[in-house]
């Protein structure tokens, strides 16, 4: 299962870059520390997502533009805070249903 | 006879390795099992430095290292969740599998090794050992449940820092490591060494 979690405004996005959303893998059973962000460059959103390390906080793919580099560097450490919000609370709801039901 | 059989296992599985290729990552349009791998930079020296950006940075591009793994399983969820889309029935991911005998099919290196090598003695001024507390491993390992523990402000002597803990390049790339099961192939492995292709969807 994959969780979608809305990234649009919530992620500084600059050098033509928005953040869209964020694809995260939502296994009951494990934790797999990969995401992938949709984005858009000049508004046009792209067909192929950027890969994010979750534990890493950084991102595998690179843009030869050091000024976008730097933009997805930052966004890097607030797309993973958002995640990490995302997940705890899944936990948090998951542990409760266990525990109330 | 048992212990001859657990003995061929056991050699069978030191030499295999793994290598997860997403969707539209550059393994998975490409057939190594026709060319072998080769490094993204073969050009760029191969040091501490440039490891350390492979794995905590993700910088392949300029990178003269292979990153394979130990566990299929880690291979399998680089494959199926770190492609640029997700894998469907008629896109599938891949997971090459590998047997890398000895240093003439590739040259292997440990990188948990390779970084503690370079670290400096006990007495150096620059030390790679946090200064956080006890759960701050567990921040490392699982930033979704414990990620609080690697902003949270550090106590000396009974008083906040008000600073979070120090956390070196050098201890992130060895916990990343040991995190993937990883080993690093330097400039190339021969297609000799490729066993299979297992499909992921």
């Amino acid at each position: 299962m994959i969780q979608q979690i809305q990234l649009k405004g919530r992620v500084q996005g600059g050098a033509a870059l928005d953040f869209l959303t964020v694809e995260v893998p939502a296994e009951p059973d494990r934790y797999i520390p990969f995401a992938l962000v949709r984005y858009s460059i000049e508004g046009k959103p792209q067909e192929e997502c950027l890969r994010l390390d979750l534990d890493k906080r950084t991102f595998a793919d690179h843009f030869s533009d050091p000024v976008q580099e730097r933009v997805l560097y930052d966004a890097a450490r607030q797309i993973a805070e958002i995640v990490v919000e995302a997940l705890r609370r899944s936990t948090y709801e998951r542990l409760r249903k266990e525990f109330d039901g | 006879m048992t212990f001859t059989a657990t003995l061929c296992q056991k050699t069978a599985i030191m030499s295999r390795y793994f290598k997860g290729a997403g969707v539209g990552t550059y393994w998975h349009l490409r057939d190594a099992m026709v060319s072998g791998f080769t490094a993204a930079s073969a050009a760029t020296p191969a040091n501490v430095t440039v490891m350390k950006d492979h794995i905590v940075y993700q910088l392949v591009q300029n990178s003269p290292y292979i990153s394979l793994t130990r566990s299929y399983e880690v291979a399998e969820a680089d494959a199926r969740y770190y492609g640029k889309t997700l894998p469907t029935p008629t896109n599938v991911a891949f997971v090459y599998e590998l047997n890398i005998p000895d240093s003439t099919a590739a040259s292997l290196l440990d990188p948990v090794q390779e970084l503690a090598t370079s670290l400096g003695t006990p007495f150096a001024a620059l030390f790679y050992q946090h200064d956080g507390g006890p759960d701050l491993l567990l921040g490392l390992i699982d930033s979704a449940n414990f990620g609080n523990v690697l902003t949270r402000p550090i106590r000396s002597a009974g008083i906040s820092t008000g600073r979070p803990p120090r956390i070196t390049d050098e201890l992130h790339a060895l916990v990343r490591a040991l995190r993937d099961a990883e080993v690093l192939a330097l400039h190339a492995i021969s297609r000799s060494c490729l066993i299979s292709k297992h499909k992921v969807a």
